[in-house]
């Protein structure tokens, strides 16, 4: 059954509320490896959006018109996996048409985008929740949403506690995970609100 | 009633403190018995010295040439013999030769009035402001005649007589335009011979009511076209790109010169000099100076001649009230502190200001804790505490990214600052490292 | 004072004590004063300095620390004095080992972190509060002006998270010792009950120790926006939105909104939009940041007090908008000076 949830509603909850980061803690290791900068930060960020955009309303097709007329459920985690990766290849080069430097600064991290969590999490839990195609592509952009949010602020505080006297043992990866764990904290007050499931 | 203009972005409020001395006419300070003539007095190169010790020399007479075009000529301000030739740290911090000069012999009388300038061609007069001496006597000390000298294919649109006198405490430009508007709007005329504008304007701050009056009334019976502009009191409202920004709205390009955006920008004081220099015939060798302060006993204008001691100018106020615990040369905002009462004014002295003990002491630098009064303080529109902290971490280059050479060193940020940063240092510190690695 | 040789300096030369010389550089501070001479330019500052800033946050909160007093008695004071020593020991222990001066900065989140408590809060979960939000809050990140997170609300939000059962049951009544757990926003989240205004204005109902004499308060937060020392756009955004979120949703959903004006008098929001929000360290450096900074934090406290399991929203709001303060002002810093450098 197709869950009866406002678009809108859907929307704000999964930029927000049921953030893909830091409420569902997926997508993390690119989310810490990429933050150190902001520009690429923010163009990854671009570019998730972009994916799960295009993967989402991808996949609800691939697995809603072909998988289950065909009773091939099975396999929906190859085929999921298969469109993901045909789509970022597909983006990949047309970043590298349009903007090289773009293209540069993302470097390995755009075909990594193929196997970010996020994106084939998002992809499960529409199928998982059952969403019908609208809801589909707004989860999908919401989420990625959510995701350059994440990405950017925390990009902004590290660029803002490059400077800042830290403890040296807690340089680096450490600060990284005590502010992200704040952030998750503050990201609990959501709890409960417009439980998306 | 006239639009009262500003600068639209930044700029801060501090108190003007001009009642102190806006009430005083300007009187003649003693004439030095030893007047010490640095021959850098201007920005550029400095000039080369003419005469060596025992020569003897009369006012005004040339003893510094100007080296190229980027420089200016030193005249001697008295007559005399010369005593010494020194190298002294003036209290700018640079270190410059200077001329001691012994007073002795007779001043020269002064000349009466010439109006030869109105026939005169827009190239003599210019060269009569290059032999003179003239620079920007408010406190930029910008050679004028760079200014001045247009290419032939350049239209000036804007002149903009600068009246603003935006830091506090000093009057000596008040007090000229109320004492000499007839000098001034002569010089103007010379001005626009030169240049030959399409407008001209006079920008002048509210807080000197008067000053806007007398102007607009002699400026009306004599039938000038020129026009008054009142602003809004504000610093840094005396810095040419503010002003510009102010009056015709234009924003001068980063790195660039008013006459990017056609304009010329010159201040009263300057105007001044160039009438007396063109209609006098007189060298730039004495300027108002603004002697203030709130340890100062009688807070004076004077006239002063260049390479008089700051310390005499402190005893012919009565010297202190107060236990002094600063002396500034130049403006509270911009000036320079100094502990050598024996330091010279120059061209680019407006004032000498004493503050007392309790103004003085002001509490150590502390944390910086983010609250932007910086950023929202600064007429330029960068980040200081951000610029600060690059500097503070060695990483100079990327600071130069972020327009650390945009900024004037104008000081509102650090005047707002509630931790007493010394963020005007920083920027400067940021510079020199710069402009040193360039040099490697 | 210019003479080296008072008690703190002689102190501070001992060998073994040479360790703890900030501890003495600061009581020197306290007892003497400061003085300085700078020598650079501009010459005259504006009057507004730290450490006035730091007294006047401590002085416009007497009012709600003196009713929290007198409403629950000196209980309120062991909260606020457990605050004050562990809070003050890590920031001491800190300044000690990187060799740096003291900061006041702990006077002020000593202050408002017990404030922030329910009125019957244990002492060791006050302990652990303090101890939490001063060290990772604050000190972990290098210390006063550094942090990017309140470090008075992250110590707050950790106990919530941490001991939910015992923070929500220690509520109290003013004047009374019957624990409750019945605020007035649970009030109306449960049964649509609304606590009359003056009631509430007065700090006769339940909350938490600081937020409940509202009058006092807000007599507070406008005596610092008066003075200049807090900027007045935070609070107004906030509160504005929080008024105008919460009338429009009350039009289409009476029954899930609580009203107007019950927001704005209930739970923490004033206490936190006066004295939490517009902490400088952690809001936005620009005009614009703090004006989007408080209408996000309006949006947020809205939210998760309708429809979350949470009944107050104010401390998880303003982290969140914490969290988002740095991106903020990047991004009105880039477009301020892309439109200056046109």
């Amino acid at each position: 059954m197709t869950p009866d949830i406002n678009p809108i509603v859907l929307f704000f909850a999964s930029v927000f509320t049921s953030n893909i980061l830091l409420a569902n803690f997926l997508g993390m290791c690119s989310f810490i490896a990429i933050s150190k900068d902001f520009k690429s930060a923010n163009g990854l960020g671009l570019a998730v959006i972009i994916v799960l955009l295009i993967t989402s309303v991808l996949n609800w097709a691939v697995y809603h018109l072909i998988l289950v007329p065909l009773n091939l459920e099975y396999l929906r985690f190859i085929v999921f996996i298969i469109v993901i990766a045909a789509s970022v290849q597909i983006l990949e080069m047309v970043i590298d048409r349009i903007s090289p430097a773009l293209y540069m600064t993302l470097g390995i991290f755009l075909p990594l985008i193929t196997v970010n969590c996020a994106i084939l999490g998002v992809v499960l839990l529409l199928q998982i929740r059952n969403y019908s195609f609208v809801q589909s592509a707004v989860f999908g952009l919401g989420s990625g949403i959510g995701w350059w949010i994440a990405i950017i602020s925390l990009a902004a505080i590290r660029k803002k506690l490059e400077k800042a006297p830290i403890p040296a043992g807690l340089k680096g990866p450490g600060i990284t995970f005590i502010t992200i764990g704040l952030m998750a904290m503050a990201f609990m007050g959501f709890s409960g609100i417009l439980s998306v499931q | 009633m006239k639009k009262i203009m500003t600068f639209p972005m930044g700029g801060v409020h501090p108190p003007d403190s001009k009642e102190y001395s806006n009430s005083f006419s300007i009187r003649n300070a003693p004439i030095p018995s030893l007047a010490v003539i640095p021959m850098q007095q201007h920005m550029g190169a400095p000039a080369e010295c003419l005469v060596n010790v025992g020569d003897k020399v009369e006012e005004g007479m040339l003893i510094g040439k100007s080296t190229g075009y980027f420089s200016a000529n030193v005249h001697s301000s008295i007559p005399g013999t010369v005593k010494d030739i020194q190298e002294i740290y003036l209290p700018t911090g640079m270190k410059s030769k200077v001329v001691l000069i012994e007073l002795e012999g007779e001043f020269r009388k002064p000349g009466s009035k010439s109006d030869d300038w109105r026939s005169a061609s827009p190239k003599d007069l210019l060269d009569k402001i290059v032999n003179m001496g003239i620079v920007g006597l408010g406190g930029a000390t910008f050679p004028t005649h760079i200014k001045y000298n247009l290419k032939p294919e350049v239209k000036l649109e804007y002149f903009v007589v600068n009246g603003v006198e935006c830091e506090p405490f000093l009057t000596c430009d008040h007090r000229l335009m109320l004492e000499k508007t007839n000098e001034i709007l002569e010089g103007i005329e010379i001005i626009n011979k030169i240049m030959n504008p399409q407008d001209i304007y006079i920008g002048i701050e509210k807080n000197k009511p008067d000053a806007l009056a007398v102007f607009e009334q002699t400026i009306g019976a004599k039938g000038l076209p020129f026009k008054v502009m009142p602003l809004k009191v504000k610093y840094p409202q005396g810095d040419e790109k503010q002003l510009l920004k102010a009056l015709i709205g234009r924003e001068v390009p980063s790195g660039g010169l008013p006459l990017d955006i056609g304009a010329v920008v010159s201040n009263v004081g300057t105007v001044f000099a160039i009438y007396e220099a063109v209609c006098l015939n007189k060298p730039l060798i004495e300027r108002i100076v603004t002697v203030s302060g709130t340890a100062v006993k009688t807070p004076s204008n004077l006239k002063v001649r260049i390479g008089t001691k700051i310390g005499d100018l402190i005893d012919e106020c009565n010297g202190v009230s107060k236990k002094p615990g600063k002396i500034i040369v130049g403006g509270p905002m911009m000036g320079f502190a100094t502990a050598d009462l024996n330091a010279p004014v120059t061209k680019g002295t407006s004032g000498v200001l004493v503050l007392s003990v309790r103004e003085a002491n002001l509490a150590g630098e502390l944390t910086c804790i983010q609250c932007g009064k910086c950023v929202a303080a600064c007429p330029l529109g960068l980040n200081p505490t951000t610029l600060y902290k690059l500097v503070d971490h060695g990483l100079y280059e990327e600071a130069k990214a972020e327009s650390l050479f945009d900024c004037k060193e104008c000081g509102c940020c650090a005047f707002v600052c509630p931790s007493h940063i010394p963020l005007v240092q920083g920027m400067r510190l940021g510079k020199f490292m710069v402009k040193k690695q360039k040099v490697k | 004072m210019k003479g080296s040789d008072n008690i703190f300096d002689k102190l501070s030369r001992i060998r073994g004590l040479k360790r703890f010389a900030t501890i003495f550089s600061t009581l020197k501070g306290i007892v003497y004063g400061v003085q300085e001479i700078s020598v650079g330019a501009p010459h005259i500052r504006d009057n507004i300095e730290i450490k006035r800033y730091m007294s006047c946050v401590i002085i416009a909160l007497m009012p709600a620390a003196l009713a929290a007093i007198y409403f629950h008695g000196l209980y309120v004071l062991a909260i606020i004095a457990v605050s004050y020593v562990v809070g003050g020991l890590v920031e001491v222990s800190f300044a000690v080992i990187r060799k740096k001066d003291i900061e006041e900065g702990f006077l002020v989140t000593g202050i408002i972190f017990p404030l922030t408590l329910p009125p019957a809060t244990p002492l060791w979960i006050v302990a652990v509060g303090a101890f939490f939000g001063v060290l990772f809050g604050k000190e972990v990140f290098g210390g006063t002006g550094r942090n990017i997170f309140n470090p008075a609300l992250v110590g707050r939000l950790f106990i919530t998270i941490a001991f939910p059962g015992v923070m929500s049951g220690v509520y109290k009544m003013p004047l009374s010792d019957a624990i409750t757990s019945a605020t007035p926003l649970g009030l109306f989240k449960a049964d649509h009950v609304i606590t009359p205004v003056w009631d509430l204005l007065l700090g006769m109902s339940a909350g938490s120790l600081g937020e409940v004499f509202r009058l006092g308060i807000i007599a507070g937060g406008l005596f610092l926006m008066f003075i200049k020392v807090s900027n007045f756009r935070i609070p107004i955004a906030y509160l504005g939105t929080v008024a105008l979120f919460a009338f429009i949703g009350g039009f289409f959903a009476p029954n899930v909104f609580a009203p107007p004006l019950l927001q704005l008098l209930t739970g923490g929001l004033l206490y936190g939009a006066f004295f939490m929000a517009t902490d400088p360290v952690t809001s936005p450096m620009t005009n614009s940041g703090k004006w989007i900074a408080g209408i996000l934090c309006g949006i947020f406290t809205v939210l998760i007090r309708t429809f979350s399991g949470y009944t107050e929203g104010v401390m998880f709001s303003i982290i969140l908008v914490n969290a988002l303060t740095p991106v903020l002002d990047t991004a009105i810093l880039s477009i301020k000076y892309k439109a200056v450098k046109k």
